[in-house]
């Protein structure tokens, strides 16, 4: 068996020689690598020629019921393999199928039908007389307080704020955010509630026999 | 043989195919017959627990999990009857590697035979250095560096944790350095 000479392997030819019995980290990671090529290297012994007929010869046909041998199919992992080019069609008959069944299916929705939770809510159209507002927001419960998206428009005449918004019925607070930081109640509620800090929150009750305009 | 190949050859044995562990045999005969030789030091012996490695792997063949890998399970087995056989067995120290004079019968030069001679004393320096570790030890690094196997598999046949696996390796050939510089270290005690 011809094999190629490893340096490495010198340096224990050397090592004995070696008198220092300190031997540094490098040293050390000189020898381990040394070892993993000498191990990597290191000849096997062939097995006795006829050992493999000899096993064979002493063993029985395996008789395994049948469902031990279906119970093992099923632990057997699996690679699945597939062409995307071929899975195009498949693709596009899936999409045609799906894209159907939402256009006439039972999810089809009606363009004439109401969405039942927009239905419930009732309009409700808030005004401000503030002629020298530079703009107002109407901040309340129902958006958290948060004036963002709640701006108000002027109307033709320049003197009076709007905003129409459908509200779900129940006590909602609000009060009127002018020029992004003055909080100003709605003088035409007949209802207030203190908001703790020296305001005054106007009180709005909806339901199908309130007045839709404040 | 990959995986696929190998659990087709277990099926086929499963279904009554005895001819189909041949294939089998002719694979992994070589690493276990070796682990076997490393315990017994002798080709006998070794080839009769290599045998009866096979016959029990071929018994119980129908509890090997599809998916896993055969050759760590079929080792993990070889380890066992080795541990059996250390256990039984009274170790003689002097029994030991031996340089076989016929692999140097192909040399053309005498500066041939001298590297072959050489290399051949290295590795029974190697080989004697590796009988004096413990048999786990010794194991994981024939697994690791001469068989080459994922340190996965090594845990799956010492039957360890990754990490317990990576350090077994670590140690094991720190110890292997200790006993090949020899003369600094008494032999350890041979424990399995």
């Amino acid at each position: 068996m011809s094999r190629k000479k490893d340096p490495s392997e010198q340096y224990f030819r050397d090592s004995s020689a070696k008198s220092d019995n300190t031997v540094n980290e490098k040293d050390k990671d000189v020898d381990l690598l040394a070892l993993k090529r000498l191990l990597y290297r290191m000849p096997d012994r062939e097995a006795p020629a006829g050992l493999a007929q000899s096993i064979l010869s002493s063993l029985e046909p395996k008789t395994v019921p049948a469902w031990l041998r279906i119970y093992r199919w099923t632990l057997r992992p699996r690679t699945v393999t597939f062409q995307p080019l071929k899975l195009l069609p498949t693709a596009m008959v899936i999409l045609v199928g799906l894209a159907i069944a939402f256009q006439f299916g039972p999810w089809r929705k009606d363009p004439g039908s109401v969405d039942p939770r927009q239905a419930s809510l009732i309009p409700i159209t808030f005004t401000l007389s503030y002629p020298k507002a530079e703009s107002v927001s109407l901040i309340g419960s129902f958006n958290q307080w948060n004036p963002a998206g709640h701006k108000m428009h002027r109307t033709g005449d320049l003197n009076t704020w709007v905003l129409e918004l459908r509200l779900p019925e129940g006590r909602h607070e609000y009060a009127f955010l002018v020029d992004g930081k003055m909080v100003v109640p709605d003088q035409s509620s007949p209802f207030y509630q203190s908001d703790g800090f020296g305001n005054r929150n106007s009180v709005l009750f909806v339901g199908r026999d309130e007045p839709a305009n404040i | 043989m990959d995986g696929n190949d190998e659990q087709n050859c277990i099926d086929r044995v499963l279904r009554g195919e005895v001819n189909a562990f041949g294939t089998l045999v002719e694979r992994y005969q070589k690493p276990i017959f070796n682990l076997m030789y490393r315990m017994a030091g002798s080709s006998d012996k070794a080839a009769d627990l290599t045998q009866e490695t096979f016959i029990r792997a071929y018994q119980k063949l129908e509890h090997f999990h599809p998916g896993k890998k055969f050759f760590p399970w079929l080792y993990s087995i070889g380890l066992n009857l080795a541990r059996d056989f250390a256990r039984k067995k009274t170790w003689n120290p002097e029994a030991g590697p031996t340089m076989n004079p016929e692999s140097f019968s192909g040399c053309n030069s005498p500066g041939d035979q001298h590297d072959r001679m050489c290399e051949s004393l290295e590795f029974l320096r190697l080989e004697k250095a590796l009988g004096e570790l413990p048999l786990i030890y010794r194991e994981a690094l024939i697994l690791r560096y001469h068989d080459e196997c994922s340190m996965r598999d090594i845990a799956a046949t010492l039957n360890l944790s990754v990490s317990a696996a990576k350090m077994r390796v670590h140690r094991g050939l720190d110890m292997l350095r200790e006993q090949y510089k020899g003369g600094t270290h008494e032999p350890q005690k041979r424990s399995f």
